[in-house]
């Protein structure tokens, strides 16, 4: 496996999703629509990358929680107020939603998967990047890990890596979140 | 890849373990629906509920008590959660005591899997939530990480959960008629389930009767709740999964489909399946959510073990006897006579994830 990329992103509680938006729009032309904060961080935080973004390339998302005010939004209305769940914010509930919205608007085609962030992820989402590139499956991989403090101030280290069939995997140790590659 | 499947365990609409189950499917005893009431229609709609009914709790160690009794210790295996809805039933409980929820009420999404990892000594765990490809992509990911540690146990529930029952009916993807009914002409929706499953995965035969032979997973980008009309994602990953396995398509003798009886999936499906109708000597065509209900996250590995029961015993899973309407020719004989069966099994999900397992099952030799 070989680095391309990596990076991370501070994202403050006190960023609204619609300042996400506008700067996601220096990325991107296409924005995608109604979509939840876990979306709009990953898309800020992998858009700067789609310059060096190949097609068969796979999506490795860790986050510590779903959205979380998507979350409280559907819990109130439908424990509280008896109401039906809104469809999109229903949809967008499903933590895989940010990753189909980064590979539709990277244009990605690889696998898609979403996990439950916790201390030892990284060493995680380098080895099941890595059973996927080493198995010629894919030419790329693309490994967010989203992390949320109690008061919602989000860090989000990225990493894109590559490698053929048989590719030997990263040494986690030489690799620590935040250092340069 | 050739991974063996061991100690499997299930807890669903048709009871406490994967014996009775099997046994229900063989004698043709197609569950009974509960109902759940939709918000602001007053409406009731039908669900299958797993029998007895347990806590989260409960029914997560029923799941891997017996496999680490059978195995003496999980120290040095890997844990895989798999779940679309995972602890939200203790969120919902804990906003109706409490009038209102909070963000900072909310447990990492890895919560119970690092709990489970602490209580059974576990070298490692993850937590897998792709929707109603978690449990697939969990049986495909622990084959492949399977060689860093002495066996892998995947554990894949599905509560039933009030946000998911209310957030499929207001999709109105949800069935009125109690009748689950995959790709016939007058379908009219999924019906619910809740259902727990754990197995392990070991590179030993030992006494296990299937082995997962490949798999392939990939997002197709086209829209989040939905896969291509014209069932071309779903043929690609079939082809990348029967690649993955060393295999082609001659060799495949039964497609379990992921038939969820909702207009948009079934129609994609079938088109996405004409490919192996035209092969010479096509495979069989199975169904396994009138059995279960649809099991969400769960179903790659509630469906995949209950299916592999049957046909150790000689026998498919067969609801409907009459497919002459239906979209796709499903079997409608229970005999299985071969001794070895390759399948093909598809499960699709919500955020375009789609995933195709290539499994083998072999019939016992002595068959009640």
């Amino acid at each position: 496996m070989k680095i391309l990329a990596h990076h991370q992103l501070e994202i403050p509680a006190s960023q609204d999703n619609k300042s996400l938006k506008q700067q996601l729009a220096q990325h991107l032309h296409r924005l995608p629509r109604r979509v939840d904060r876990l979306t709009w961080q990953c898309l800020l935080a992998a858009a700067p990358l789609k310059p060096q973004l190949q097609t068969r390339c796979g999506i490795y998302l860790a986050s510590h929680y779903p959205s979380r005010d998507t979350m409280g939004s559907l819990l109130n209305s439908v424990c509280i107020s008896q109401l039906q769940p809104k469809p999109f914010e229903f949809v967008n509930s499903v933590s895989n939603a940010a990753g189909f919205y980064l590979a539709q608007l990277l244009e990605l085609e690889g696998p898609n998967l979403c996990l439950g962030s916790h201390a030892h992820i990284w060493p995680q989402l380098l080895q099941l990047a890595h059973s996927d590139l080493a198995a010629g499956l894919i030419r790329q991989a693309l490994l967010i890990n989203c992390q949320e403090d109690p008061a919602g101030n989000a860090t989000l280290e990225v990493l894109l890596v590559t490698g053929g069939a048989g590719c030997r995997i990263l040494d986690w140790t030489n690799l620590q979140p935040g250092q340069p590659a | 890849m050739s991974v063996w499947l061991h100690h499997p365990q299930l807890h669903s609409c048709l009871g406490e373990d994967l014996a009775s189950a099997a046994q229900r499917v063989i004698a043709g005893q197609l569950p009974q629906p509960d109902t759940f009431t939709v918000h602001e229609r007053d409406q009731r709609l039908p669900c299958l509920s797993a029998r007895p009914q347990l806590t989260l709790e409960q029914r997560l160690h029923a799941m891997l008590e017996p496999i680490r009794q059978a195995t003496g210790s999980l120290a040095g295996h890997l844990l895989i959660v798999a779940s679309s809805g995972l602890d939200i039933t203790g969120f919902e409980q804990l906003t109706c005591e409490r009038g209102h929820f909070k963000a900072e009420y909310s447990t990492p999404l890895h919560s119970i899997a690092s709990a489970l990892q602490h209580d059974y000594g576990f070298a490692a765990s993850l937590t897998l939530n792709t929707a109603c490809s978690s449990a697939a992509n969990a049986l495909i990911y622990g084959a492949r990480l399977l060689p860093q540690y002495q066996g892998v146990v995947v554990l894949a529930f599905e509560p039933a959960s009030q946000l998911i029952q209310q957030g499929f009916a207001a999709l109105e993807l949800t069935n009125e008629s109690g009748r689950y009914q995959p790709f016939h002409p007058e379908r009219d929706g999924l019906i619910l389930g809740d259902a727990s499953a754990a197995v392990l995965l070991s590179n030993r035969q030992g006494n296990s009767h299937c082995r997962l032979l490949g798999g392939y997973s990939a997002c197709d980008t086209s829209s989040v709740t939905g896969t291509r009309e014209d069932g071309s994602h779903i043929l690609h990953v079939s082809r990348q999964a029967l690649a993955n396995a060393g295999l082609t398509s001659g060799d495949i003798e039964l497609i379990k489909l992921h038939g969820t009886a909702t207009r948009a999936n079934d129609d994609a499906e079938a088109a996405g399946s004409q490919h192996w109708l035209q092969q010479p000597g096509p495979p069989a065509l199975c169904v396994l959510k009138p059995w279960l209900g649809h099991n969400l996250g769960a179903c790659g590995l509630t469906e995949t073990l209950l299916l592999n029961a049957c046909l150790e015993q000689g026998q498919l899973p067969v609801h409907t006897t009459d497919n002459r309407q239906l979209l796709l020719p499903l079997a409608t004989r229970r005999r299985w006579t071969p001794a070895r069966t390759r399948i093909l099994a598809n499960f699709f999900g919500f955020g375009g994830n789609n995933a195709c397992l290539v499994l083998e099952s072999h019939a016992r030799k002595e068959q009640p």
